[in-house]
């Protein structure tokens, strides 16, 4: 009898033990699934954050393109830049008069399909085929973006087709 | 089934639903190619395209519209070594490739804008330059339509093009 009584209170012991081993495993999984949302949240937060200044940065690029690409001291028609304009407006504009225009942190460069790259100056205009402005040499981060673009050569009436890359400095 | 074991159950199912919803809102969280921008490429490699000289100085052949005129209304038209269909498309195809950081295919889709040419089968005539087999995908851009105007012989002569662009896998 009293065997068996040990025995019976053995086994409830035992299922004690483990309705509490249970619990212990369920309340652990409920933690782990409490943190996993907050880490969740918080990675959540910061890519909203990246893209928001994404966006934002691509808006600017959009902008300064645009108004670029329209300006008449640098255009023939919109999207058609004058390369002879492009080479005036490189040696009597500073960066800092075009930035009064465009504001600040980006760079513009445009280059004809046409081989080697050749910077355009007032020296070897028209034989050259590139032109940029407010580049910074600084090993400065950027983000850009190309657009199609037009160039009329106006000592040999023609149109080019090019490229303008739009940067905005991070 | 005890109480601690389908305990664990349910929550083994709450933690797979937790786990999917995690997976999808990640996958959400990547970031897309702006179409503003995509939009803008895609009209001004229309519009500059047309715009741009070949080369060759003969009124049919001197632009890129040009030639898109002279493949559309008169296609056995020579252009240097080539007719103007092929020339057109050769052309098309070097500018395109230009821009190899976007890495394109592209197709170029030319017709009469305000009502349907036919031929003399009575199929209708429409033009296209470059890979046909866009027209059946996803995933590829369409440009706004521009319009074409050229005087030749004392007529105007209006087309309307579309450019469909779709990046290389």
């Amino acid at each position: 009898m009293k065997a068996l009584l040990k025995e019976v209170a053995s086994m409830d012991k035992l299922k004690s033990q483990s309705e509490i081993m249970e619990y212990v495993f369920i309340v652990f999984f409920l933690v782990l699934i409490i943190f996993a949302i907050i880490f969740f949240l918080t990675y959540w937060q910061t890519s909203q954050f990246k893209l928001e200044k994404s966006k934002e940065t691509e808006n600017r690029i959009l902008f300064v393109a645009e108004h670029f690409m329209s300006m008449p001291f640098l255009v023939k028609e919109k999207l058609m830049f004058d390369d002879s304009k492009l080479t005036a407006v490189t040696k009597l504009m500073e960066c800092e008069d075009l930035q009064k225009i465009f504001g600040k942190n980006w760079y513009v460069t445009i280059k004809v399909f046409d081989g080697e790259k050749k910077m355009c100056r007032y020296s070897n205009y028209p034989d050259c085929n590139y032109w940029e402005f407010c580049v910074e040499n600084k090993g400065k981060e950027s983000k850009s973006y190309n657009f199609p673009v037009n160039i009329y050569r106006k000592k040999e009436n023609r149109v080019d087709m090019g490229v303008m890359k739009v940067g905005i400095y991070e | 089934m005890s109480k601690g074991q389908s305990s664990a159950l349910l929550l083994l199912i709450v933690i797979m639903i937790f786990a999917g919803m995690i997976v999808f809102l990640f996958q959400l969280t990547e970031t897309v190619t702006s179409s503003k921008y995509t939009n803008m490429f895609i009209n001004n490699l229309l519009i500059t395209m047309m715009r741009t000289d070949t080369g060759l100085t003969e009124p049919k052949c001197k632009r890129v519209s040009d030639l898109v005129f002279c493949a559309y209304f008169d296609p056995g038209w020579r252009c240097g070594d080539m007719d103007c269909f092929s020339f057109a498309e050769h052309t098309m195809d070097h500018y395109i490739s230009m821009f190899s950081e976007e890495n394109l295919r592209y197709l170029l889709i030319v017709e009469t804008p305000s009502f349907i040419a036919r031929s003399q089968s009575g199929e209708p005539v429409r033009l296209e330059i470059g890979d046909s087999k866009l027209k059946e995908e996803k995933g590829k851009t369409f440009s706004e339509p521009l319009t074409l105007q050229k005087i030749i012989n004392g007529r105007n002569y209006i087309l309307s093009v579309k450019l469909i662009v779709k990046k290389k896998k």
